[in-house]
């Protein structure tokens, strides 16, 4: 049963006959209950909708509360990673005769006007992969103490993995260590800053990895 | 009077060329003026009077008044007629610029003017809309020096930048208007003035 807690005019939660009341992000909706699936098979172009959003949403999944940092600024009432997607989904795939894949490079996890660092190197060493950028701020779009956030994906595992926290002014970071062997060619790098209040992110950088693209 | 609704009529009106042109103008002049706002909430404060954002938007209009050229949809920022600063202090006579790939360097005179003190201190910036990215020098160099360098972001030293240079008092209460100093190419010696 519904309860309106602001009167006639106010909005209500729950149940009235097929109406349901409820609120997100103080945002009130009334919906109806959901009318039975229709069996018409998808068209093509909708299956292909369907698989690029479970792609891209899967992938954007465990990095929910980094966007909500990295493109917060962004949004007012969507959530950021509602803008995250957004943002990816028109330049995210590739199509070819493999079918449907997320194109890596081309993915962003922030935007804004913190300057990105330059100089962004990637490597692998003894057994840990490697990451260097430019220490410098330049007197301007950056302080020494923004965060550096470093997303590792390992597309073999489908995992991320963990890098050591690191600062602007640190210059470098690297992996901790792992349990497992690396497949340098299924690894992607992407780089970007968050000042120290967490309003503000740069773009985010794609870096190769140096050891992969000499193979 | 029209009772049926009708998919294949567009929903919004086409805008105008004249809207699309000042939207247009808005964009350029934002996506100009963004990156260097920390620099001009200082530079443009006295006509801010105190306040960081009408600084910002008294520099975003000068920009959109004298600084957009063309007609639409063909238009674009003059980088040499912006003002990245203003103010009533007297400018330095560049006599030497010098972009050697890491660095930049300018080598500046100064006629005596009333309004001119030797502990002026003068900033340089390099700055390259394109990628977003800008640099200024972090030491400080006063007006009776005579030269001002600033040591080029790491993105700056593959690809060209426009550089500006201005002055201001101890106090940072007082400025002057930003000189255009040229577009630098990433391998050019010397500035095109």
């Amino acid at each position: 049963m519904a309860t309106i807690k602001k009167g006639i005019h106010g909005p209500f939660r729950g149940k009235v006959g097929s109406v349901i009341g409820s609120s997100w992000r103080n945002i009130n909706y009334i919906k109806g209950l959901s009318l039975k699936k229709g069996r018409r098979k998808p068209t093509p172009a909708q299956e292909e909708a369907r698989l690029k959003f479970s792609l891209l949403n899967r992938f954007l999944d465990p990095l929910s509360r980094l966007l909500e940092m990295s493109f917060g600024p962004f949004t007012t009432r969507a959530t950021g990673r509602n803008a995250a997607f957004s943002y990816n989904y028109d330049h995210a795939f590739i199509s070819d005769e493999q079918g449907i894949r997320l194109n890596y490079p081309q993915l962003r996890f922030s935007h804004g006007h913190l300057v990105t660092a330059g100089d962004e190197r990637a490597w692998f060493a003894d057994g840990k992969l490697r990451v260097s950028w430019h220490p410098g701020t330049f007197g301007m779009g950056g302080a020494p103490d923004d965060e550096a956030y470093l997303l590792v994906y390992d597309a073999a595992k489908r995992t991320f993995v963990p890098m050591v926290e690191a600062t602007r002014q640190d210059g470098a970071a690297e992996t901790v260590d792992l349990e497992y062997e690396l497949d340098l060619s299924k690894l992607h790098v992407w780089l970007f800053f968050i000042d120290k209040s967490g309003k503000q992110a740069s773009k985010t950088i794609y870096i190769p990895i140096a050891d992969a693209t000499q193979e | 009077m029209e009772f049926f609704y009708d998919r294949s009529k567009p929903k919004k009106k086409a805008q105008s060329n004249g809207r699309l042109a000042v939207q247009q103008r808005m964009r350029l002049a934002m996506a100009f003026l963004h990156p260097l706002r920390p620099l001009i909430a200082e530079s443009w404060m006295s006509q801010g009077k105190g306040n960081k954002s009408k600084a910002f938007g008294q520099a975003l209009k000068a920009l959109m008044q004298s600084a957009v050229l063309g007609h639409y949809p063909d238009q674009h920022v003059a980088a040499d007629r912006v003002l990245i600063s203003t103010g009533m202090l007297p400018t330095v006579n560049v006599d030497d610029v010098v972009a050697d790939g890491n660095k930049l360097e300018v080598f500046f005179s100064d006629d005596a003017a009333p309004m001119a003190s030797g502990t002026d201190e003068a900033v340089l910036v390099a700055y390259s809309p394109e990628a977003g990215v800008a640099g200024r020098n972090t030491e400080v160099y006063l007006r009776k020096t005579g030269h001002i360098s600033v040591l080029l972001p790491p993105q700056l030293r593959a690809q060209p930048f426009h550089a500006y240079l201005f002055m201001h008092n101890a106090k940072k209460r007082q400025f002057s208007k930003s000189m255009y100093l040229g577009y630098l190419g990433a391998s050019s010696a010397d500035a095109v003035q």
